[in-house]
């Protein structure tokens, strides 16, 4: 009888560590704020190589709903109907690479450091910005943003990242076959760690059944891709609603394709995926698909004075 | 013994509900770790209970099946966090240790059945 006791009594003290552990385990995944860097003091320290700066506030700036054009930077934002689904493009001529910019939520380089693309936009005076690739969900994955080298440890070596050059070239790579520093050294202005990519000289790379980790079905997607130097788009397309069903990766590659994009790459989706333009959400996301509201993200990508 | 393999599919029916309706609520997302949680309380739980009950006259003292049970514990909670990481779309660096610590639990607590008792000699 006492030995019973006293096993019942390991069991709950046993019991409750291992809820302590787990709840601390879920706090420290998605709650607890951890700052590894901020984004000024390591700005200083980074590769300045970028193209020289967007000679725009004396430029006239005629700006709408679905455009905007200051000389150096001019968006049109068109809204289509592709696989049942809603999909906005963002078609974007630059003069200059260094408009073609990423921010960091906070400017804070860490995890569960979060904000909603609109809020991370606003305060980097962005016109258009689309989430970015959400590092802070991973502990692993290349991170290089603006010329600063964040994050050095592979997620895997097969990988697929987006390299996007201080000349303003996109390439996809593979974390395997190179490190984070080479990339940079090799003149990498901005690395995103999501993927896959979906096209590749105008080829697509994705099989009809891939799908980002354990996702099966359609989903809300953020796209990136160019169409040759300085001329890219950013795609957003809705998803998980009755309004609009969502694509597969290989949907999203074959619309990419039909745009004349050349390389093109996918970025954080489901609730992640929003476009801002001017000021505005354009549109409509959603992680459970009834309610409309923008997901708190790591980072984003955006086109910016 | 059969009290415990019941109790057992008890847990492991509890889990599959479990893991079915927030597979349901994932929007096509899936984890392996989430779609087999129930595994962990039936095949390590219910069904060696059930055969020591049908087949063995000797069973495992308590020490050895509290040991046994946090073990499966660990690792049935270990599944589960997984699983709701990956859905999320997200990992973490403690997640192993749910993996080693059950384990070694679920080893030692075989083990204490399996080894004859030693005795301290004066």
């Amino acid at each position: 009888m006492h030995t019973d006791k006293k096993h019942f009594h390991w069991g709950i003290l046993y019991g409750t560590l291992l809820v302590l552990f787990t709840a601390y385990v879920l706090l420290d995944t998605f709650v607890i704020p951890r700052s590894y860097a901020s984004v000024q003091s390591s700005a200083t320290e980074g590769n300045q190589s970028s193209g020289s700066q967007s000679e725009t506030s004396s430029a006239a700036i005629s700006s709408s709903d679905t455009s905007y054009d200051n000389g150096s930077i001019s968006i049109t934002l068109t809204t289509s109907r592709y696989c049942d689904t809603t999909v906005y493009v963002a078609d974007i001529t630059l003069a200059d690479v260094s408009a073609l910019k990423t921010a960091l939520a906070d400017d804070t380089y860490g995890k569960n450091i979060t904000a909603t693309t609109s809020s991370t936009a606003e305060s980097n005076n962005a016109v258009l910005a689309i989430n970015g690739d959400f590092y802070g969900a991973q502990n692993r994955g290349y991170v290089i943003r603006n010329g600063v080298l964040y994050r050095d440890t592979a997620m895997s070596s097969d990988q697929e990242d987006l390299v996007i050059g201080s000349d303003g070239s996109f390439s996809i790579i593979t974390e395997g076959e190179t490190s984070a520093q080479e990339l940079l050294d090799g003149g990498a202005w901005q690395v995103l760690s999501f993927g896959p990519g979906l096209l590749e000289n105008g080829e697509i790379t994705v099989g009809a059944n891939a799908e980002v980790s354990k996702s099966m079905t359609s989903n809300p997607r953020t796209d990136i891709g160019e169409i040759s130097p300085l001329h890219y788009v950013m795609v957003v397309a809705d998803g998980r609603t009755s309004q609009s069903a969502g694509l597969s990766l290989y949907e999203l590659a074959e619309y990419m394709q039909g745009l004349g994009v050349t390389t093109a790459y996918n970025l954080d989706g489901g609730g992640s995926s929003t476009l801002y333009f001017n000021g505005t959400v354009v549109n409509r996301p959603t992680t459970d698909g009834k309610t409309i509201s923008e997901r708190k993200v790591s980072d984003i990508v955006y086109i910016g004075t | 013994m059969r009290g415990l393999a019941r109790n057992y599919l008890l847990i492991s029916l509890g889990c599959a509900g479990f893991s079915t309706i927030y597979e349901f609520f994932s929007h096509g997302v899936y984890s392996y770790f989430m779609i087999l949680l129930g595994l962990f309380p039936l095949l390590l739980g219910a069904a060696p209970f059930f055969l020591l009950s049908r087949t063995s006259t000797v069973y495992p003292s308590g020490h050895a099946r509290g040991t046994y049970h946090a073990g499966l514990a660990t690792l049935g909670t270990g599944s589960c966090l997984s699983g709701v990481l990956e859905i999320y779309g997200t990992t973490s660096p403690y997640l192993p240790v749910y993996w080693s610590v059950g384990g070694i639990l679920v080893l030692a607590g075989i083990l204490q059945f399996l080894l004859p008792p030693r005795h301290r000699v004066d």
